[in-house]
């Protein structure tokens, strides 16, 4: 890098990446959070509760709020049972992507990552949907790519029996490669043209039918939709199973572990960074997040009232934890990150929203004093969620994807023989 | 007081929507359909303008009947690009208080389960300001985007949408009772168990076990449209809907079918005051009739007359690059029949093709047209509710939003003068600005209301 004043260029410490992770229904990871008498939860059916959170989160200069998803009540023996619905449980749970288009009018620089399967969906139309969204929100959206378990949703899509983990992930592939072609293959880069005077929006030369013929998904294109800022959304997975990771490391561009011991998921993220090598992709083009709660206050004691306040059965132990004031959190924090290789957090809620209102307040300014968090978001604010991630020349997919390139050769080959 | 006037804008979300071409126009705006901004102004407009809705077109395919390709569609843009309909309404949402949103969504190839959610949850975002567009799709490449090679046959497409029907109702009416919720937060319950049910519904299309993901929302089942009136159709029409768009030119024809549609209706055992009937009207309006006129002259300039071609021959199935007969011989296929009885064995006056092919040529060919002084139009409107018995309209645009600013500034005043539209909105969910206060959920005598008994046959 050239400095023109030749001044000492300090150096650039590592930058944490935070999403706040949601769901769009009053319990989420533990049964009773909105049970809590400071939650407010039992609000995710007003508008007004995902507007102010956005607007929290914003202020707060997160890079995105990740909403989980549900596609069945946990029924997992396929036992009759009674719904799950006691305690709430994930039921209800409200789909995700209408709170998304919402939150977008309250903010410019937000990104939204959208929990959803490909195993209950059809491509077509849930690629058309991915796509309005990413015009919408001028390319900050992000896809929690899920392939479903629960006994209870396979009863719900008219399928007999969950498929097996095998064919779940054979399906997700395809119902991958079918999006991709929608997205980056359907539509030219310069085939919409815009030519007011001549009357001609869209070149019908540079629109093509997709043609997609395989085991699950019969598609033939053209995609509805314009190419949208991102075409592809930003990818993410959680990459638990031997297969999901395999899964994660393939196509996967943001991959989120869950876990406690950072030991073990310093091993998790070796293991995917050396698997997204091996199918040829650069290891930085991966961003690994871990599952974090901070309980804070503006002193130990303080945050540490509070948790004994939210215990027992207000938190959820699957992920890191940390309780303490604003610079010991900001220490855990870095500490772990170097410790792990994670590039950031998906911050769960005790209490919703004021555990991110106390984060935002409190932990935020701490990391950015420290130069390991933005202090804005990056002008112009028409960057897209994967320029913030990666930088400002990846738009688009990286070249170096591999399923990209696989796309890419069917489609020549398509054009020659046709 | 006189019969009340119920009005929704047409929109799509996408670039070209009906008026083929006008989109090249330097006063229209729906290049800019994929801005926020697009739709939250225009949400504003229409509340401003005391609109019921904003009732949103959709297809799921591109219209490759004429010329038998998918580059006349592209070149004159009808209808494609074009995005997915649900998603811009929550942005409206949350600008507007009395809006609602009408939402276009096909029965033949998408599982109900999903859409029921989806429906719910915006029922749930928007205070009860909720309805649905039940279609059954009729683009041969909208089939061949999920999965087949060709159309499901007509009739089939309305015994699909039937059982959908009955699925989405066992989830929306039956699957939670109306005391599930309890919210209780000191005994950290927030249902009761109980009185949450699995439909476990198996049929000859779909199996879903349920239960509803979402609670109830304010309406439970969205307030319910259709259009189409071949003879299954409007069987379908008279079971189902509340709302029902009669499309076409022959005003004759519309109210031997409204009439049509209300006896049957009636004989189902639902009271005829609970169907509204809508047909799209193109309003052009100028201070003087002349200048009306002028306008349309303007419009019609930047109409492209192969954009109305394409729209036709994939609505009816007819390839007009190509058709050779001097009159449409109306022999079924599995197009839009409704769209194409019209022209043929329903036509009163039957027109010939070259005919048809000429009027395709011209602004607001797909629907009625009313040019003048704002008095003309509203004398207009006023005269086509009571001759035909119309409850309302879908005012087409075809300068976007140009046309519906001109209605709202210059027609709406003349229609709230005359007594026959809104001055305010009243409180309550879209079923009770159609229907009135206390009509929050679909009535007794509606085929979901006996899905409620899920709850008391199960469990």
């Amino acid at each position: 890098m050239t400095n023109p004043l030749n001044k000492e260029v300090p150096e650039l410490k590592k930058q944490i990446h935070l999403n706040a992770f949601e769901v769009n229904g009053p319990g989420h990871l533990n049964d009773e959070l909105w049970a809590h008498p400071e939650d407010e939860r039992t609000r995710y059916k007003d508008l007004s509760y995902w507007l102010e959170l956005a607007q929290l989160l914003e202020h707060g200069k997160f890079d995105a709020i990740f909403l989980d998803d549900v596609f069945g009540v946990y029924d997992p023996d396929g036992q009759e049972s009674d719904p799950a619905s006691h305690n709430s449980g994930q039921l209800p749970a409200n789909d995700p992507m209408p709170v998304i288009a919402a939150m977008a009018t309250v903010t410019q620089h937000l990104g939204f990552a959208l929990t959803a399967s490909t195993t209950y969906e059809q491509p077509f139309s849930f690629a058309r949907r991915i796509s309005t969204l990413d015009h919408l929100t001028k390319g900050r959206l992000a896809w929690n790519i899920v392939t479903s378990t629960l006994h209870s949703t396979a009863n719900n899509p008219g399928l007999d029996q969950p498929l097996g983990r095998n064919d779940q992930h054979e399906l997700g592939e395809e119902f991958l490669k079918v999006c991709y072609k929608l997205w980056e293959l359907s539509w030219q880069d310069d085939a919409v043209v815009k030519d007011w005077g001549n009357r001609l929006y869209a070149d019908p030369d540079k629109v093509h039918f997709i043609h997609h013929k395989g085991a699950h998904f019969n598609v033939a294109g053209p995609h509805l939709s314009e190419p949208s800022p991102q075409r592809t959304p930003v990818l993410f997975q959680s990459g638990t199973s031997t297969l999901g990771r395999e899964f994660a490391a393939k196509h996967a561009e943001g991959i989120f572990i869950v876990g406690n011991q950072p030991d073990t998921i310093r091993l998790d993220v070796e293991e995917i960074r050396r698997k997204a090598a091996a199918f040829g992709r650069k290891p930085e083009h991966v961003k690994l997040f871990g599952q974090l709660t901070v309980v804070t206050g503006r002193t130990r004691e303080e945050a540490e009232r509070k948790f004994v306040n939210y215990s027992p059965g207000y938190y959820d132990s699957s992920g890191l934890l940390i309780v303490g004031d604003p610079l010991e959190v900001a220490d855990q924090m870095e500490q772990w990150i170097a410790e792990t290789g994670l590039d950031g957090f998906n911050l769960t809620q005790i209490v919703s929203p004021g555990t991110l209102r106390d984060f935002v307040k409190l932990v935020v300014p701490e990391l950015q004093r420290r130069g390991i968090y933005r202090q804005e978001y990056e002008p112009p604010y028409t960057h897209t969620l994967r320029q913030r991630l990666f930088g400002e020349q990846h738009g688009k997919l990286s070249q170096d994807h591999p399923v990209l390139n696989l796309i890419r050769r069917e489609r020549s080959h398509d054009i020659i023989h046709q | 007081m006189s019969k009340q006037l119920h009005l929704n804008a047409f929109e799509m979300n996408c670039l070209g929507h009906l008026a083929h071409g006008l989109w090249s126009h330097p006063a229209d705006q729906r290049r800019h359909y994929t801005d926020l901004s697009f739709w939250t102004n225009l949400a504003k407009l229409l509340e401003r303008g005391k609109f019921d809705a904003v009732f949103i077109a959709d297809v799921l395919g591109i219209y490759d009947v004429y010329g038998e390709g998918k580059e006349p569609a592209v070149r004159n843009a009808v209808q494609i690009p074009a995005n997915d309909p649900s998603l811009v309404i929550p942005p409206m949402a949350a600008v507007t208080k009395h809006l609602n949103f009408v939402v276009t969504s096909a029965t033949t190839y998408e599982h109900p389960y999903a859409f029921a959610r989806r429906i719910s949850t915006l029922d749930h975002l928007t205070k009860g300001r909720i309805a649905w567009n039940i279609v059954t799709s009729y683009l041969p490449n909208a089939a061949q985007n999920f999965g087949l090679d060709t159309m499901i046959g007509h009739d089939e497409r309305y015994d699909i949408a039937d059982e959908y029907l009955e699925v989405v109702y066992k989830l929306w009416e039956g699957s939670w009772q109306e005391d599930a919720v309890l919210t209780d937060k000191k005994n950290r319950k927030y249902s009761d168990p109980s009185k949450v049910h699995s439909i476990r519904h198996k049929g000859n299309y779909f199996n879903v076990q349920g239960p509803h993901l979402s609670e109830p929302s304010l309406q439970r089942t969205p307030v319910l449209y259709q259009a189409g009136t071949s003879p299954r159709g409007k069987v379908f029409a008279a079971r189902h809907a509340e709302g029902i768009f009669i499309g076409g030119t022959d005003t004759a024809l519309m109210k031997k079918q409204i009439a049509d549609i209300r006896r049957q209706a009636e004989e189902q055992g639902r009271d005829p005051a609970q169907l509204k009937f809508f047909t799209g009207l193109t309003p052009i309006v100028g201070a003087t009739k002349e200048e009306a006129q002028r306008k349309l002259e303007e419009f019609t300039s930047y109409y492209l007359h192969e954009g109305g071609l394409v729209h036709f021959s994939s609505g009816s199935g007819y390839d007009l690059a190509s058709y050779a007969q001097d009159y449409f011989d109306g022999s079924g296929n599995n197009h839009v029949q409704s769209a194409m009885d019209r022209f043929s064995k329903n036509a009163l006056n039957p027109r010939t093709v070259k005919e048809i092919i000429a009027s395709l040529s011209k602004i607001g060919s797909m629907g009625l047209v009313a040019v003048g002084t704002p008095e003309e139009v509203a004398d207009r409107m006023e005269q086509l509710v009571e001759d035909v018995g119309l409850d309302g309209f879908n005012i087409m645009q075809v300068v976007s939003p140009g046309t519906l600013e001109d209605f709202v500034d210059l027609v709406v005043p003349e229609l709230q003068r005359r007594g026959i539209y809104r001055k305010e909105y009243q409180e309550g969910t879209l079923r009770e600005q159609l229907f009135g206060q206390g009509n929050r959920l679909l009535p007794a005598s509606h085929p979901a209301a006996s899905f409620r008994e899920l709850s008391v046959n199960s469990s």
